[in-house]
């Protein structure tokens, strides 16, 4: 019985492995909706709140309208070309084989598009979506922080890990990013808290901790080895974003900004 | 007992791989380290109870791929739920936040939004959103567009182009869509656990789980930062910003002098791929960098079109910088 069930489980193996390594190819497709590339003549729907519709393929070119959440556009064109970098394409099936096929999906960052009434602009493709996307429940708003809770809260912990974040397994969360092994665990005490506070620079300069000679954490960072307190706020958030102004229009809101400091279409 | 020490373990490893992959003066010894140390503990790894039945029934493999497909197509609404829970993991951590009508962060938002609009994601579900927090002076990015900034960092550039090559790198990771990659990643494999594991010895098969926690490293690694550089300074350069301010800033953090880095060629070839990217999007044939971040950051200014040196920051953006961030 055991070595059946080992047969079966073997033979399943490679029908496994194939299904892996699509599930990576398909992730490969990242920078758009996830696995769906998009097809001249295809229509497809918007997926971002307001999306303005430009004269050309830049953000950086007058808007020419607005296309509204779960609109359908129909795909006249695609515009710049660009390849992921070299750590999302996948390899087969060993690094040093020389006949490995590199697996490099080639995109496009926007697309011209006919509106609902028919008028022509440029939108950039990561705000579109498709097929089962468009219908999904996956791409419906409403609710966000209470949907994306429910959705995986043991893979979403997962991935906080993975983000240097990790827990206690016991008890709140705390940083490991910038912590050597041998740095003791933060915790979220009051005091800690407080420390954090009072870590931020205040002065003018270059003033990051010189505690031990370890410095940048992730990505771009200042402070020293000291761990920050990880303590989840979902309502926060949400309160935070709630008031943080959603430009619907970056081009004109920010027209003057840019030629105040010669960027985009002034510099 | 055995599964918390684990867990433990496994927590502890994480930390070590996180501080060695970020700490950029040498990062590469750091990956080995981590590579090493994470094939240790795929051999001691003991199987997980992640999902493997639900309800007590194990599950079929089609049921499990359909869940994975599923869980790991995202559109912008997708990735801003998935952004939202990541910076909120950490949230409550910071006892002061900025509010977002301070100028700092009005003025952090449009930098944002400015660099977007040259970039390949300008807009995102409910546009590029800062969150500024009172904190040493670290930035992240999450899915969706959400930007995390801790005030400390006004203290770290001097410049708004340094401000901006802070901001485009954390942009670059939103636009290579890094922690959808990386919750893709740790689905499909744990997807894979489930589908592989023999009820009647799991012992025998059940390394999936630390499989995948190395997996994630693909999301975030020292790799990824790097291409992150790299894309940012692509971003800030059509945006106008002086993209040597991004690696006046990576000097500063590393120590190092941004003068002594020396112009690479052409170093085609060699074994060492997971070292050294090239800037060819896969081929092989683009010039390949050295190691270091702030070597490669200014080698890909000179290989993508310079400017040769440093062109100095715009004066009326660091005026502005100064007006806006110090009251000056």
């Amino acid at each position: 019985m055991l070595a059946l069930q080992k047969r079966k489980i073997a033979k399943g193996f490679g029908l496994i492995s194939t299904l892996f390594s699509l599930s990576m190819t398909s992730t490969a497709y990242a920078g758009l909706a996830m696995n769906d590339l998009p097809g001249r003549n295809q229509t497809w729907m918007v997926a971002c709140q307001k999306l303005p519709m430009h004269a050309s393929a830049t953000g950086y070119s007058k808007t020419v309208g607005f296309l509204n959440y779960k609109d359908h556009v129909k795909i006249k064109k695609l515009s710049v070309k660009y390849e992921l970098p070299p750590s999302q394409k996948v390899e087969a099936p060993e690094n040093d084989d020389p006949t490995a096929i590199n697996i490099v999906p080639s995109l496009y960052a926007w697309a011209q598009v006919n509106g609902p009434s028919g008028k022509k602009g440029f939108v950039p493709v990561s705000c579109l979506v498709n097929g089962r996307l468009a219908n999904g429940k996956y791409e419906d708003p409403s609710d966000i922080a209470k949907q994306t809770v429910s959705l995986s809260a043991e893979t979403i912990k997962q991935t906080v890990s993975s983000r240097g974040f990790s827990r206690k397994e016991k008890g709140d969360r705390v940083a490991m990013r910038g912590m050597s092994p041998t740095d003791p665990i933060a915790d979220c005490s009051a005091e800690m808290i407080e420390s954090n506070a009072k870590a931020t620079v205040s002065s003018r300069g270059f003033s990051r901790k010189e505690k031990g000679d370890r410095v940048a954490m992730r990505g771009m960072s200042s402070s020293g080895s000291d761990g920050i307190c990880i303590k989840e706020d979902y309502q926060g958030l949400e309160d935070y974003i709630k008031k943080v102004p959603f430009v619907t229009d970056s081009y004109n809101e920010d027209l003057a900004f840019r030629q105040e400091g010669g960027l985009g279409e002034f510099k | 007992m055995k599964k918390s020490k684990y867990a433990i373990g496994l927590a502890s490893l994480l930390c070590v791989a996180s501080a060695s992959a970020f700490n950029l003066g040498n990062f590469s010894k750091g990956l080995e380290d981590m590579q090493k140390q994470m094939q240790q503990q795929m051999q001691q790894a003991q199987p997980s109870n992640s999902g493997n039945s639900r309800g007590g029934k194990k599950r079929g493999i089609f049921e499990i791929a359909q869940e994975l497909e599923e869980n790991t197509k995202r559109g912008p609404v997708g990735r801003l739920r998935l952004g939202f829970d990541q910076i909120a993991a950490g949230f409550g951590g910071f006892s002061k936040k900025l509010s977002p009508e301070d100028p700092r962060s009005i003025y952090v938002g449009r930098i944002l939004r400015t660099l977007a609009l040259g970039g390949r994601m300008p807009y995102t579900y409910q546009g590029w959103t800062p969150i500024l927090v009172e904190g040493p002076g670290d930035a992240s990015a999450a899915a969706g567009g959400l930007v995390q900034v801790q005030s400390g960092i006004f203290g770290l550039v001097e410049t708004e182009d340094e401000l901006a090559g802070v901001l485009a790198h954390e942009m670059a990771h939103v636009e290579l869509d890094a922690s959808s990659y990386d919750f893709a990643t740790k689905m499909s494999a744990k997807a894979f656990d489930e589908m592989t594991e023999d009820p009647k010895n799991p012992n025998t098969m059940g390394s999936a789980q630390a499989a995948y926690n190395f997996s994630t490293m693909r999301g975030f690694s020292t790799r990824t930062e790097l291409e992150a550089d790299e894309r940012a300074i692509a971003v800030l350069k059509k945006a106008g910003y002086n993209p040597y301010g991004l690696c006046r800033v990576v000097a500063r953090v590393t120590g190092e002098d941004i003068n002594s880095v020396e112009r690479v060629a052409n170093l085609l070839g060699g074994s060492n791929r997971g070292d050294s990217l090239d800037s060819s999007g896969g081929t092989g044939n683009g010039p390949r960098y050295p190691n270091g971040r702030l070597a490669r950051c200014v080698n890909t200014i000179w290989h993508t079109g310079g400017p040769d040196s440093d062109p100095g920051d715009s004066p009326k953006r660091t005026a502005r910088y100064n007006k806006i961030v110090w009251n000056q």
